[in-house]
C-alpha cells in the first residue's frame, strides 16, 4: 500500500492558528478547526491517513470524534475532529464495511462482513481517556454490509448482503431478535423513526425493500436501478434518496407513495451518500471520479471537490453541517471538507476533461494474474481496447 | 482489467472478484498503483480507451450509457458491439447470483 501524497493541509487554514490551541472563539466555544472561508466555498481542509481501505465514517457529537471503519484493517480508527489527529485504533472483525452509532448510549457497531457479525464498542464520554473498547460480538446473517441505528425503537438495522436479509438488534440487550427478508445483496440501511420505516438497498437485484419497523413487515419493493449502495432520509421532506453505483445515478423515491418520482446523474462509480441535517443538499462520495459531490435536492450539482483516490463513505458532523468527512479508500485517508455553499457554485459549470485524453498512454510492464508473466504494452499496439481498473472492494 | 489498491492479498483477492463477477480476458496487477498514478486514475472503476494509435480517447465513462457512447466512438460508425448495449431489467444477474449463493 503507498500513499500517493503526504498529509495535506490547507496552509490559509493554519496561517489562521485554527488548529492551534488559541482556536476557541470568544463565546467560549470549542476549538474549531474550520477556518471561516470565502462564502460560497466548499473545499478539502485537510486529509489524514486512518487505515487500508477505509469504507465507514460516523461522528460521536458529544466527543467530536470521528470512527472510520478500516475494511482491510480489520479495524476502528479515532480521529479527533478538533485537531484531526489519531486517538487510536480498536480491532474489530474481518473486513468491518460499514459503522453505526447509537448516541444515547455511546455504543458504536461495525459490520464485520467476513466475519457475519456485529462488533459492539463501547466509547468514551467527554472528558475520558483512551479509545473506548470492544465489549462483543452479536451474529448476523452472511456478509454484513450496512447499518443503521434506530434510536427511538432501540434497534439496530443490518443488511445481511449474502444472506439476502436484514437482520434487527436490540441496542440495549444486544441480541438479534428478528430477521426481516430482503433480497440478493441486501446492504446500506435508512430508518425513519417520524414515518417508523427502515429503507434496505438491494446491490444485486437492484431495489429496495421498504420495512415497517413496528411489525417489522415488508411494506414494498422499490426497483431504484443498477447496483444501489447507499441510502438516506431527507429529514425535511421525508423523501428517500439512493444511490445506483452501477448506473452513477440518485433516485429520489417519494415518502408518500413509495414510487421513484426522479433520477439524477452523478459522476463515476458514486457509492457513498448522505443527506445534510440542513435539509436542502446531499453529498455523493464518487469512487470512480475521486471526488466528492454537493447535490440540491432537485439534482444540480453544486459543487464537486477533488479528494483522495476512490471515495466512498461520507458523513456530516451532525451538530455542524458544514464540516464534512469522506473515507477515502484508495488513499486509505479520511478527508475533512468545510461546505460553506448556499447554492450552486460558481465553478459547479465547468466540465474539465481527464487531461490524459489526447495523449499517448504511458507504457506499461505489468504482470499476468493468470499467467504470472509481465505484459507489455507492445503486445496491443494498433489495436483498439480499453484498461479497466478496478478493486474487488 | 487492471487490478489497483487492493492494500493486501492483490492477486487472490483480485482472482476471486474475477470469479465472483464471471469477468472473463486478461487481468494485470499495478500492485503499487504506480501505472494508474501515471495515468492520473483517481478512483475505480475507471475505464481508459486507447485508439489504434496508442492514444487515449476517453477516460472513466462507467454507466452503461458511457460506456456505449465512448466505444461506439472508439469503434467508429456502424461498428457492431457485442454484447448490445441493455438496459438493465434485461440484464442477467443469474450467473452472479449461483456465484454468491455457491460462498455462502
Amino acid at each position: 500500500m503507498t500513499f500517493e501524497h503526504d498529509r495535506r493541509v490547507d496552509e490559509s487554514s493554519l496561517d489562521h492558528g485554527l488548529l492551534g490551541e488559541d482556536a476557541s472563539d470568544a463565546s467560549g466555544a470549542p476549538a474549531c478547526l474550520v477556518a471561516p472561508g470565502s462564502s460560497q466555498s466548499c473545499r478539502v481542509v485537510t486529509e489524514v491517513e486512518v487505515g487500508l481501505d477505509p469504507e465507514g465514517v460516523v461522528v460521536d457529537p458529544r466527543t467530536d470524534l470521528a470512527y472510520v471503519s478500516c475494511s482491510r484493517s480489520n479495524s476502528v480508527t479515532i480521529v479527533d475532529l478538533r485537531d484531526m489527529s489519531l486517538r487510536g485504533r480498536l480491532e474489530v472483525g474481518r473486513e468491518p464495511i460499514d459503522i453505526a452509532i447509537d448516541v444515547p448510549t455511546g455504543r458504536l457497531f461495525t459490520a464485520d462482513a467476513r466475519s457475519d457479525q456485529v462488533t459492539v464498542i463501547e466509547t468514551l464520554s467527554a472528558g475520558e481517556a483512551g479509545p473506548g473498547r470492544v465489549v462483543g460480538t452479536v451474529p448476523v446473517g452472511s456478509y454484513p454490509a450496512g447499518l443503521a441505528v434506530d434510536e427511538q425503537a432501540r434497534r439496530l438495522y443490518c443488511g445481511d448482503t449474502m444472506g439476502s436479509t436484514m437482520s434487527v438488534v436490540d441496542v440495549d440487550s444486544l441480541e438479534r431478535v428478528a430477521v426481516v427478508p430482503a433480497e440478493l445483496g441486501a446492504g446500506a440501511i435508512a430508518v425513519d423513526s417520524v414515518m417508523k420505516r427502515a429503507y434496505c438497498v438491494n446491490f444485486v437485484t437492484g431495489t429496495v425493500t421498504v420495512v415497517e419497523t413496528e411489525g417489522l413487515t415488508v411494506m414494498s419493493t422499490v426497483r431504484v436501478g443498477e447496483g444501489p449502495c447507499a441510502v438516506v432520509v431527507d429529514q425535511r421532506t421525508r423523501d428517500v434518496f439512493v444511490i445506483n453505483s452501477l448506473a452513477s445515478t440518485v433516485v429520489r423515491i417519494d415518502a408518500s407513495s413509495l414510487d421513484p418520482v426522479a433520477e439524477f446523474p452523478v459522476p463515476n462509480a458514486p457509492v457513498g451518500l448522505t443527506a445534510s441535517p440542513l435539509g436542502d443538499r446531499i453529498y455523493t462520495g464518487n469512487r470512480g471520479d475521486g471526488s466528492m459531490s454537493v447535490f440540491g435536492l432537485d439534482g444540480t450539482e453544486w459543487e464537486r471537490v477533488p479528494v483522495g483516490t476512490a471515495p466512498g463513505g461520507v458523513a456530516v458532523h451532525p451538530t455542524n453541517p458544514r464540516r464534512v468527512l469522506v473515507a477515502n479508500a484508495g488513499t486509505g485517508s479520511l478527508s475533512l471538507i468545510e461546505d460553506l455553499l448556499e447554492g450552486p457554485s460558481e465553478s459547479s459549470r465547468r466540465k474539465m476533461s481527464h487531461p490524459l485524453v489526447g495523449a499517448r498512454l504511458p507504457d506499461f510492464a505489468l504482470p499476468d494474474l493468470h499467467s504470472g508473466k509481465v505484459r507489455h504494452q507492445s503486445e496491443w499496439a494498433e489495436k483498439k481496447y480499453i484498461l479497466n481498473f478496478f478493486a474487488s472492494w | 482489467m487492471v487490478n489497483i489498491w487492493e492494500g493486501v492479498g492483490a492477486a487472490s483477492e483480485a482472482k476471486s472478484f474475477c470469479e465472483l463477477w464471471g469477468a472473463a480476458g486478461t487481468v494485470l496487477l499495478d500492485e503499487t498503483g504506480e501505472f494508474a498514478t501515471k495515468l492520473g486514475v483517481r478512483g475505480v472503476p475507471t475505464n481508459v480507451f486507447v485508439d489504434s494509435d496508442g492514444i487515449v480517447t476517453a477516460v472513466g465513462a462507467t454507466s452503461p450509457e458511457e460506456l456505449e457512447l465512448e466505444t461506439r466512438r472508439l469503434l467508429g460508425p456502424g461498428a457492431p458491439i457485442d454484447p448490445p448495449g441493455r438496459p438493465h431489467e434485461e440484464r442477467d444477474l443469474g450467473h452472479i447470483e449461483r456465484n454468491i449463493k455457491s460462498r455462502s
